[in-house]
């Protein structure tokens, strides 16, 4: 792997930073930290031309991701007009919270938004610890049947998680987990794709480093603690924005391990909304709903976004 | 450039939530109700829009409350293939639902299992016979009747009142000729000859096999046989239905032509959009609330003959469970489905209501009086038949789903299309035998 970053020896990021695809990493990459081939005679010109570009195309995929949303928006204000194919506009014609108050009602939400977080926050804390213990032992330990394992946990993020829905029901009934918060959990508290990007990333951490640390005496956790892990916060927090964002929308897997709303997230109040495969759609209702389930997830990413973003453009080894 | 909230103070915020996890989850072994009473599980899908779900759980805590034997835990499962793959998940694992709501048409994927007990047993001839015969005829098989009609729904053609008596049409169009010449006549384009108004709209996404089975039995010919092994996708009758919604597009430019979403026909209806629509009686009360002008429910217009599928959900008792179980699911599917709670669950939701005595009711008929249209559904229910049921239903829905809406798209001629869902079809079914 650091065979290929011989290229650009600047470039400090690992190799394995790259798979997760998300936005502001790829584009902050693409904006700014390739400043190409800038020998001295290439014109300011040409540069800013070349950012105002840049800026242009990132400004017209931002505003075309937030259509969808703003759309969600503007119809769960929308009263009791219709929403037809072509017979309504962009601004509620008369404004009102009332789809909310029902959304919230019929949709359960005050008990499936604490669950939500309970299950969100307790897969992503094992996930952490589990995914950075496996990544380290596959980037730094040699063991016999290693490549073996490995290929047997690259081929895990290749089956489709709808198909272990019924060898987890059993397992999970046989443990008898079935209506617990545990029963959503266990099945993800190990991750083949979070101790891929972990491994990755700790591939491209220097093992003189590591070498230093043990000849001041750190164990091999606190290695991994004091050393390893500052270095990868970026692939970290790639891996728990995913994980975070797929286990906050997960539905299938919890509807079907779960029964009692006392242990049901989110994800099936809203489906008690968008059920209705024998009438039509109340549009305003699941826009709502829609609007409910994304905002916290929205608002800690604002909160959070300078904090993911640093610990993306700090990823430099000092 | 310090971040507000660092990253390590946010793994810490996270670690705190996520132990308080633990210690609340601990909790989850939480006790079960009295050993005297018998405790059921339900797993119900959710169909059609409106606050169901505290509907439903009205009505379970109402019997609850009458039958201190007994206590009902009634469960959202989604909607009916979700439903359906929970119910299946807990048979894999041994421990299924007592008692479920589940696609009258899926009864083939449990029989199959055999996960399904044959309830004819526990009721008499006379309690039989006032389920209408339209409903129960998806539960029948082999001679036993495998589950009991509770949310059913059949489709109707639903109309604008006000354009009709402005285009000077008298009623609601009662044969395909007829409805081609009103949808005709009711499109209205502007000065330019952009259509501002369809006749009529026949939504084709998602389950469009459905409401086409109606037009197919119209035709006189009947969609698939009785053991659930054969299906007549390319008959002669398949291909004329087929090709009459193709022709009110393209021949005569009375709908929009392609494929026409489902959840949107409701609204385009009640916003004005189209004079007429084909949708179920399930949608009835969304429309009755929203639409501004008279609303007309007419029989879905005849070819040969009046037809039209009956779908929705029955319920289902499951093997494996206790014998007193068993008894007190029966007893339940009976309150569930007595003349009282069929007129109001129908009343509630749009259904039509299961039994022909739920039609005698005092609030049946006070309901009747003020929306006269729910009686239409009930008398066509004479000429509806089941619902498209096969031994891996799903799949073969899902085949002849993908190939009408490629005929319908015009990306397929009609006859490869159904011949391609045929063939596909026969492919599955010949491991079920004769």
């Amino acid at each position: 792997m650091t065979t290929e970053s011989t290229a650009e020896p600047l470039l400090d990021d690992d190799p394995g930073e790259a798979p997760a695809g998300i936005a502001p990493g790829s584009a902050a990459d693409l904006a700014t930290t390739r400043p190409a081939p800038t020998r001295a005679g290439v014109s300011l010109w040409s540069r800013l031309l070349r950012q105002g570009t840049a800026n242009v195309l990132l400004l017209a995929a931002a505003v075309f991701w937030l259509i969808p949303l703003l759309w969600s928006i503007a119809a769960s204000l929308e009263g009791p007009v219709q929403i037809t194919a072509d017979g309504w506009g962009w601004l509620p014609t008369h404004p009102t919270g009332v789809n909310f108050v029902n959304a919230w009602n019929d949709g359960n939400f005050s008990i499936y938004l604490v669950n939500t977080v309970i299950i969100v926050a307790g897969i992503i804390l094992v996930q952490g610890v589990t995914v950075s213990l496996a990544g380290y032992a596959f980037a730094r330990f040699d063991f016999a049947g290693k490549r073996l394992l490995f290929t047997l946990y690259l081929l895990q993020i290749m089956v489709p998680v709808t198909a272990l829905v019924l060898p987890n029901y059993q397992t999970m009934s046989s443990l008898h987990l079935i209506d617990t918060k545990w029963a959503i959990m266990l099945p993800y508290f190990a991750s083949g794709f979070g101790t891929f990007l972990m491994r990755q990333a700790f591939r491209g951490v220097p093992p003189e480093l590591e070498d230093a640390a043990i000849l001041d005496g750190a164990a091999w956790w606190q290695t991994v603690r004091y050393v390893y892990l500052p270095l990868t916060r970026p692939s970290l927090a790639a891996f728990a924005l995913v994980s975070i964002a797929f286990h906050w929308n997960d539905f299938f897997w919890p509807l079907i391990a779960t029964n009692s709303s006392s242990n049901r997230p989110i994800s099936v109040g809203l489906a008690l909304l968008t059920a209705s495969q024998e009438s039509g759609t109340q549009w305003n209702l699941i826009m709502a709903g829609v609007v409910i389930v994304v905002l916290p997830l929205l608002i800690v990413f604002l909160i959070f976004q300078r904090a993911f973003i640093n610990s993306f453009a700090r990823s430099g080894i000092k | 450039m310090h971040a507000p909230i660092s990253f390590g103070r946010l793994s810490r915020i996270i670690t705190a939530v996520a132990l308080s996890t633990v210690l609340l989850t601990s909790s989850v072994f939480a006790a079960r109700p009295h050993a005297s009473t018998v405790n059921l599980t339900m797993y119900f899908p959710i169909g059609v829009a409106g606050p169901l779900n505290s509907l439903m759980t009205r009505l379970v805590a109402d019997f609850n409350d009458t039958h201190p034997d007994i206590h009902v835990n009634p469960v959202f499962a989604g909607d009916y293939v979700s439903a359906s793959a929970k119910a299946q998940a807990g048979i894999s694992a041994g421990s299924p639902p007592d008692v479920a709501v589940l696609l009258a048409a899926d009864l083939f994927s449990f029989t199959d299992e055999h996960a399904v007990l044959p309830l004819d047993k526990y009721f008499t001839k006379k309690e039989l016979a006032d389920y209408w015969p339209a409903f129960l005829a998806n539960g029948r098989l082999h001679g036993h009747i495998y589950s009991i009609p509770f949310q059913r729904s059949t489709p109707v053609l639903y109309y604008n009142k006000a354009m009709f008596s402005a285009a000077h049409i008298k009623k609601a169009p009662s044969t395909w000729a007829q409805l081609a010449k009103d949808a005709q006549k009711l499109t209205q384009r502007d000065s330019s000859g952009n259509v501002t108004r369809y006749g009529v709209e026949f939504p084709s996404d998602g389950t469009v096999y459905w409401m086409w089975e109606g037009l197919v039995l119209e035709t006189g010919q009947k969609l698939f046989n009785s053991t659930g092994t054969k299906v007549y996708f390319n008959s002669p009758g398949a291909v004329k239905a087929t090709n009459f919604l193709i022709d009110l597009s393209h021949k005569y430019h009375a709908m929009a032509s392609g494929v026409l979403p489902w959840g949107g026909a409701p609204t385009d209806f009640t916003g004005g959009k189209v004079a007429m629509i084909y949708h179920s009686t399930g949608s009835l009360s969304a429309i009755l609330a929203a639409a501004k002008f008279p609303v007309g429910v007419a029989f879905m217009p005849k070819d040969k003959t009046y037809g039209a599928p009956t779908g929705g959900g029955s319920l289902y008792v499951f093997k494996g469970i206790p014998a007193s179980h068993v008894k007190a699911s029966v007893t339940f599917i009976k309150w569930m489905t007595s003349p009282v709670r069929a007129a109001q669950w129908s009343i509630e939701t749009g259904y039509v209501a299961v039994r022909k005595s739920a039609f005698k009711t005092h609030a049946m008929k006070v309901f009747a009086k003020q929306n006269p249209q729910v009686l239409v559904a009930r008398n066509q229910l004479k000429y509806a038949q089941a619902e498209l049921a096969t031994h891996q239903d799903q799949q073969i829905h899902q085949f002849i789903d993908d190939q009408l809406d490629a005929a319908i798209s015009g990306q397929s001629p009609t006859k490869t299309a159904l011949q391609t869902a045929q063939q596909e079809s026969n492919q599955i079914l010949s491991q079920f035998g004769k």
